[in-house]
């Protein structure tokens, strides 16, 4: 599939770090993007958005990211959920693998590691 | 990050005053390093014969540089190799002192000295090898000068002046750790750490340096408080509590949870029956960023 026609979804609390995966995945060539700003929005965005690929911070209100991540693949198994948080710990690392995440990046974020990790899956648009 | 310190080691041997200091970094961008201070930086000339060429060439009204190389102290190839080097930022607050008459050149050369040699640091911009030195250095600066703090802050702050250097800038000094009672907020994040060495950080600004913060954290020039100025500081606070965690959990094995980040405003803090408050005020030229940490009081255990 092409990079822009690709459906993302952003889970992250924090409307600065949306915003700046936003404007990185628009960059790249990324068209459909929906945020969510909780754990539990992300699995109801999920349901009804359908993303090829989700973006995930892990510590965020309402339901972490490990929880929603654990909801969205008992529904769905093969969720492409890669995992963007500052706290990639044993545990936390753990944990997201555990329930289904398929990777995990270090914040902060650049450009070119979402780009790699866009283009190891999708083609250049 | 030892040329973050240096204004931090004048305070703690009572060479300056915390307001000399604050009103030194402050005028930080205006300030020209002189070419008698970059000579002696570069080992040209003596802190004792620059003050003597500089007394000779305002007698007969000449600049510092052309009376120097006349008396033969150095040639103009010598300075012009070096005249246009990058200069450390402890160069900068030390020339701000100067030019308020605190410090005369020679007792600037004399500190810098003197701070080099009681940490054994071979070069103020090199550290990269001295980590057992650094370690010291904020232990001696940080913590021991307050008793009841326990030791593991001292590896906290260690992460959050190089956090700082990285995402906001380098051009900061660190004042001491002051207990509160009570402290009010104006623009405020914080964020609780769980685990065997609890701790809430909060990060608190006025609107001036939030704006000066945010810009520089995020890379754009805010001119107004909005909600991303409020994320920017949740978000370095989490960036930083992050990397934090993942150095306890990958370095000691420790694993600790962050709770997400949540933004405050106009209230005050007040600490638990259990818990003690510090600030640590961190001076750059555009304002002052305050942490405050809320500690458990019983805490003691080390991890250095």
């Amino acid at each position: 599939m092409n990079i822009s026609e690709i459906r993302v979804l952003i889970g992250d609390d924090s409307i600065l770090a949306r915003k700046q995966m936003k404007d990185i995945l628009e960059e790249v060539g990324v068209k459909n993007i929906e945020e969510a700003a909780n754990g539990q929005e992300v699995v109801e965005k999920f349901r009804s958005f359908k993303p090829d690929i989700v973006f995930l911070d892990i510590v965020m209100p309402v339901k972490d990211g490990t929880v929603a991540i654990s909801d969205i693949c008992a529904e769905f198994p093969d969720a492409e959920i890669i995992v963007i948080s500052s706290v990639g710990t044993q545990s936390y690392l753990k944990q997201a693998i555990l329930n289904g995440a398929k990777d995990f990046v270090q914040k902060p974020i650049s450009s070119s590691k979402i780009e790699e990790i866009l283009l190891s899956r999708f083609e250049r648009s | 990050m030892y040329t973050q310190l240096f204004g931090n080691y004048l305070l703690s041997k009572n060479i300056i005053t915390p307001d000399q200091l604050v009103d030194a970094i402050r005028k930080r961008n205006d300030v020209f390093v002189q070419p008698n201070t970059i000579a002696m930086h570069f080992k040209l000339i003596s802190a004792t014969d620059a003050e003597y060429v500089t007394k000779i060439a305002t007698d007969k009204d000449s600049d510092f540089i052309s009376t120097a190389i006349n008396l033969g102290y150095f040639t103009r190839e010598a300075y012009d190799e070096v005249k246009d080097n990058t200069l450390p930022e402890y160069l900068f607050l030390g020339q701000s002192l100067i030019n308020d008459g605190i410090l005369s050149s020679s007792k600037l050369e004399e500190y810098i000295v003197e701070y080099q040699s009681n940490n054994e640091m071979i070069d103020l911009e090199l550290y990269s090898d001295q980590k057992d030195n650094l370690d010291q250095l904020l232990l001696n600066l940080f913590i021991i000068a307050n008793e009841e703090l326990p030791l593991y802050i001292g590896k906290y702050i260690n992460l959050l002046f190089t956090n700082l250097i990285q995402f906001i800038g380098e051009d900061f000094t660190p004042l001491n750790f002051l207990p509160c009672e009570e402290y009010p907020v104006s623009l405020c994040s914080y964020q609780r750490i769980n685990g065997v060495h609890p701790l809430t950080m909060y990060l608190d600004l006025d609107e001036k340096v939030a704006l000066e913060f945010a810009s520089r954290y995020v890379g754009e020039s805010f001119t107004e408080i909005d909600e991303y100025v409020k994320a920017s500081l949740e978000d370095f606070l989490n960036l930083h509590n992050g990397i934090y965690n993942v150095n306890l959990s990958n370095e000691s094995s420790i694993e600790m949870k962050l709770d997400p980040p949540v933004f405050i405003e106009d209230t005050s803090i007040t600490p638990g029956e259990k818990e003690q408050l510090y600030m640590l005020p961190i001076v750059y030229p555009f304002g002052t960023i305050n942490f405050l940490f809320e500690i458990e009081k019983q805490e003691t255990t080390s991890l250095f």
